[in-house]
């Protein structure tokens, strides 16, 4: 993929000159021409690699890298100084404001092009660790560490601009007596497929999440309780076409659902991620006390959290 | 070349004229040292020392860029001049010296007029 690269300079010779000096590099160029402008784009394009004139009127280099690393947006994107040669206490402050590298003008085109690459290289590297991080290693699907901050994200996105997100939780039924049966290899095996039934059923927006043990968790944006129930019904069905044979035994596997959206907190202000979750989590549990194998959508109106079942409410551990 | 131009014994070309990646750039920029002569001439002529200062800065970094380090080092004797507060007669001295500078300056190399000059 290519990378992108931010020039903040105040002089567009600078500009011109890093255009045809980078040209032969594949990374795609952004512009601006003075502080303020950049600390805005930053935010906005989320480059892999800030160049920054040091020398600016108004807001010079240092504050903007100042308030570039202050930004959690910008703060992980690597900034490379451009200072005028020989200018050592320049150069030490950079790096002490957190910038990577430096470049000395005039530049030299060779070592130009070589600190910019070295400077992405490890850019990648770090975006990859990052992703890695955030990866269930079984299934490939997001971890929960993932979920809760993109979670956390998606709700502040609902009670800022009155969005609609869903959240459906899952849980293999009887995934203890499958272990128990056909071992924990096999009980891999059954994660792993369910997985592949997420992630292929899933939107690009979506995100699928193993949360841990048999449970799975979906969040789906922009989407209400009927579509969230349709999702649902989608990954049952595909779970129930898994054909999954063991010690010359087929194995059907089956799962129950519970499905919550933020539209039907009384306001949308209201919505916060441990209601959703609570929401959910209630309705997973009358589902596996209603039979398993069955989705069940909380409704605010009747609410699924009533007591009909009169039972101190555990989680619904292994089904 | 198609036409010699007069061959001009005080032109200036820039140390990067033979990089083939700079040479629109060059000229691009030769040309725009034709501007920034009058600018500054005209910015001295208005007494606006600050527009003056800015512009020899941004010639001084600009200059050194494209392979011109007299214009460069005339740029930043101007803008020394001018953070020093110095007199405004010696202001007007350095500012007609990069003027001068930049008006010399020439797209194309030397190596290249020679070679023109020879055929």
């Amino acid at each position: 993929m290519t990378q992108s690269v931010m020039v903040i300079d105040d002089s567009s010779d600078v500009h011109d000159l890093l255009d045809v000096r980078l040209e032969p590099e594949d990374v795609l160029l952004h512009h601006a021409f003075s502080g303020a402008e950049g600390i805005q784009q930053c935010a906005e394009v989320r480059p892999d690699l800030i160049l920054l004139d040091v020398d600016m009127p108004v807001l010079g280099g240092f504050e903007v890298c100042q308030s570039l690393k202050e930004d959690p947006r910008t703060s992980a994107i690597p900034v490379i100084f451009l200072t005028a040669a020989g200018e050592v206490s320049e150069k030490v402050r950079g790096f002490d404001l957190g910038a990577v590298d430096y470049i000395t003008k005039p530049f030299q085109p060779a070592e130009l092009r070589a600190r910019v690459r070295a400077a992405l290289a490890t850019k990648r590297y770090h975006d990859l660790l990052a992703t890695r991080a955030h990866i269930d290693g079984l299934t490939g699907l997001w971890n929960w560490t993932y979920f809760a901050q993109r979670m956390s994200d998606e709700i502040s996105a609902v009670r800022r601009y009155g969005r609609t997100v869903s959240l459906v939780l899952l849980d293999i039924d009887h995934f203890k007596r499958v272990n128990d049966t056909y071992g924990h290899p096999f009980g891999d095996v059954v994660l792993q497929r369910v997985g592949e039934v997420l992630s292929t059923l899933m939107r690009a927006t979506d995100a699928p999440c193993r949360q841990g043990g048999e449970e799975f968790a979906l969040l789906l944006t922009e989407t209400d309780l009927k579509g969230a129930e349709r999702a649902a019904e989608r990954v049952r069905d595909g779970i129930r076409a898994l054909r999954l044979t063991q010690k010359g035994v087929d194995v059907a596997v089956r799962a129950s659902f519970g499905v919550a959206c933020t539209s039907s907190s009384a306001h949308h202000r209201d919505a916060t991620a441990e209601w959703l979750m609570e929401q959910a989590d209630q309705a997973l549990y009358t589902a596996k006390h209603a039979g398993r194998d069955r989705i069940v959508v909380a409704d605010p109106a009747t609410g699924v959290e009533d007591d009909t079942l009169g039972l101190e409410r555990p989680r619904p551990a292994g089904g | 070349m198609g036409k010699l131009e007069p061959r001009e014994d005080d032109a200036i070309y820039s140390d990067l004229a033979d990089d083939r990646e700079m040479t629109d750039l060059i000229d691009r920029f030769v040309t725009s040292l034709r501007d920034r002569a009058r600018s500054l001439r005209a910015t001295l002529a208005a007494g606006d020392l600050e527009s003056l200062r800015r512009l020899a800065h941004r010639l001084r970094g600009a200059a050194a860029g494209y392979g011109f380090p007299s214009i460069s080092a005339a740029g930043a004797a101007l803008e020394d001049e001018l953070r020093a507060g110095a007199p405004s007669e010696r202001v007007a001295v350095a500012t007609d010296t990069v003027a001068a500078l930049c008006e010399r300056a020439r797209p194309g190399s030397q190596a290249a007029l020679i070679g023109a000059d020879a055929s």
